[in-house]
């Protein structure tokens, strides 16, 4: 049984439409994450599920039932918010417990589950501090632990990591990851960051101006996106998008000449930079600029003024200027109409 | 640069300001106490020091104990109320409504009139017969009533008048409040199930606390500040029921000239204001929250 159930989901602000015609399921106990850059409509979906933002069409069924005009309290979910919207005045135990006491839980049972929020984030000996008190991350803590505390089935995240610096992002990503596997949570989360994305989800959800641009599993987008856009939001560097027109495909394996050469259909090829070699044959380049990162080296590449990334795991003997050919094989070639819809071979 | 070049320049900057203050504070206060502790000076009578006799007459004059208690009615008449109308009004133009801006310059007209146009403008409002309110109580078949002229009425008439033209400065404290507190904290408690009363009594009002204390210190002192409508309205009357301490200072010194009394009645105020500030500050201080 899927948790959430979004129909034709549509929001609009007077003449703008954040939200365009959006249909997805989130399954139970998943992590489905809602990625797309800023301004694409994932936070105003996340707050239309929460039912802090009205919706102007469309349903949503949470647990089966139609929730499209129950108001917030009752739909049964739990939000971290991205500034953690922790109450400055109560210190982190009255921060847990607050939606407790709204809910009048008698003081025993209260006091058993701050207890084991408090222990699932690792906050048992934080309980008396004020908010201010506390670090970025222990804030964090005390965000997931109210979350948890109200045993909603579903926990909906709007950029909970993006106030932290990245080694506490790092950290809190496997950290937030655990605590969903454990506590069996359905968690729909939403970043504007790729990594956190790949990292952590179940399911994509990719969405570009307020449309959903492709839905699946991180490998399953990283391998096959549908367009030119999936390609190149998801992997650092992106995917190189290469314009038939602007290079020199004769130049190419005969293989791929023939295969590019065949389909009048064709605008772009595109390649991920780890699959780019640098061979004997191949497309003339240019090294424009080298960056070492330690594992992995990634060279920014000219070809007839057109630049692209290659990455390796080696560090091969080149210097910036070197006048060097690269070749790529056919498998790993991705094909994109002139509406940047991929071509399937 | 050395310590005592630094030490020079760090008084002469302060020196301008040390002046005004030593001046205009400090100076006149100094003598007003001195005064206080001395006599009149009058052609027949020389000057002559006597101690603590002008506070004993003080406490002993019936019209300085019934202008202090209307002082303190005053207070309690207008402090709890303009504050509770000024947290109202600035949760109402804290929301997102059409005409927000209008509404928040109306509330806060009164404030920006000064004291002797507003009085000016109640006066019309007072009026007996003539004045507005006895026009629209005579409609609803009522009897008029002279209010700033029956002494059970004339307080009361004062207090509504000073909460009118109070509130407005303070929704402007309380509406700068408001907005510091994040849209989020509100939709974090929505969705734990959190009444909008709920909301404001546990979370709004304990984050206003400093506001609070702000602006219950400014009312206080308000009270004992704002005689200006007294020149306008009552002059004090009828038989002292509306007369203030400030405005009976002011009498004592410039109309009955009595200097001596009127400058241990004017270190009497100063050390109760004094002592009550004092008492705010560290009493709600330490239950305030501060970020």
């Amino acid at each position: 049984m899927s948790a959430i159930e979004v129909k034709n989901l549509s929001r609009s602000y007077g003449d703008i439409e954040a939200v365009k015609d959006v249909s997805f399921t989130v399954p139970e106990k998943s992590f489905t994450v809602l990625l797309g850059p800023s301004g694409c409509g994932k936070s105003t979906i996340l707050k239309m599920l929460s039912g802090l933002e009205k919706v102007t069409h469309g349903i949503i069924n949470i647990a089966g039932a139609d929730v499209t005009d129950v108001e917030a309290s009752k739909r049964g979910v739990s939000m971290v918010f991205q500034s953690y919207a922790l109450f400055p005045h109560l210190n982190v135990k009255e921060n847990i417990q607050f939606g407790l006491k709204v809910r009048k839980v008698p003081s025993e049972e209260r006091e058993k589950k701050v207890k084991e929020a408090a222990n699932a984030v690792g906050l048992t000996d934080l309980l008396d501090r004020k908010p201010a008190n506390l670090s970025g991350g222990q804030r964090q803590r005390v965000a997931l632990a109210r979350s948890i505390v109200s045993d909603q089935s579903v926990c909906l995240m709007d950029e909970p990591l993006s106030n932290l610096d990245s080694k506490l992002r790092a950290e809190m990503r496997d950290e937030i990851r655990d605590l969903q596997k454990r506590l069996g949570l359905t968690v729909v989360y939403v970043t504007h960051d790729q990594v956190e994305a790949m990292s952590m989800a179940d399911q994509i959800i990719l969405l570009k101006l307020g449309k959903i641009v492709q839905v699946g599993a991180p490998e399953e987008i990283y391998n096959s996106p549908n367009s030119v856009f999936s390609a190149q939001f998801i992997g650092l560097p992106p995917m190189n998008i290469l314009n038939i027109n602007e290079i020199d495909i004769s130049s190419l394996d005969s293989k791929i000449y023939s295969e590019v050469d065949s389909n009048k259909n064709i605008k772009d090829i595109g390649v991920r930079p780890e699959h780019i070699v640098f061979s004997k044959k191949g497309l003339s380049v240019i090294v424009k600029s080298i960056d070492y990162f330690g594992g992995e080296t990634v060279f920014k590449l000219t070809h007839k003024e057109k630049d692209f990334f290659l990455r390796e795991p080696r560090q091969p003997k080149i210097q910036l200027g070197d006048k060097l050919c690269v070749s790529w094989s056919l498998d790993d070639m991705y094909l994109f109409d002139k509406n940047d819809q991929r071509l399937k071979s | 640069m050395k310590d005592s070049v630094r030490n020079i320049q760090g008084w002469l900057l302060f020196t301008p300001a040390a002046i005004l203050l030593l001046a205009f504070t400090h100076y006149p206060t100094v003598t007003t106490f001195f005064q206080s502790l001395y006599t009149n000076k009058s052609i027949i009578r020389p000057r002559r020091f006597s101690g603590v006799e002008a506070y004993e007459s003080m406490f002993s004059d019936p019209i300085f104990w019934k202008v202090f208690v209307n002082n303190m009615w005053l207070a309690l008449g207008t402090i709890p109320t303009s504050i509770g109308i000024a947290i109202l009004m600035a949760l109402i133009v804290n929301k997102a409504i059409p005409g927000r801006g209008f509404l928040r310059m109306a509330y806060f007209t009164p404030t920006m009139l000064p004291m002797i146009a507003v009085a000016n403008i109640w006066l019309f409002f007072y009026a007996p017969d003539i004045g507005l309110i006895d026009k629209v109580l005579e409609i609803f078949g009522f009897e008029g009533n002279n209010w700033l002229g029956n002494p059970s009425t004339v307080l009361p008439s004062i207090i509504v008048m000073t909460v009118w033209k109070e509130a407005g400065l303070f929704m402007v404290f309380y509406l700068a409040g408001l907005q510091t507190i994040s849209p989020e904290l509100e939709e974090a408690s929505k969705l734990e199930g959190s009444s909008r009363w709920n909301y404001f009594w546990r979370i709004q009002f304990p984050l206003l606390l400093p506001t609070t204390l702000f602006v219950l210190i400014n009312a206080f002192l308000n009270s004992f500040k704002l005689v200006d409508h007294l020149f306008v309205l009552t002059k004090g009357g009828p038989d002292n029921a509306s007369n203030l301490i400030l405005y009976y200072i002011y009498e004592t010194a410039f109309s009955f000239l009595d200097i001596s009394y009127a400058s241990a009645l004017t270190i009497f105020l100063l050390a109760l204001l004094a002592l009550t500030a004092l008492a705010q500050f560290f009493f709600l201080d330490r239950r305030t929250h501060y970020r």
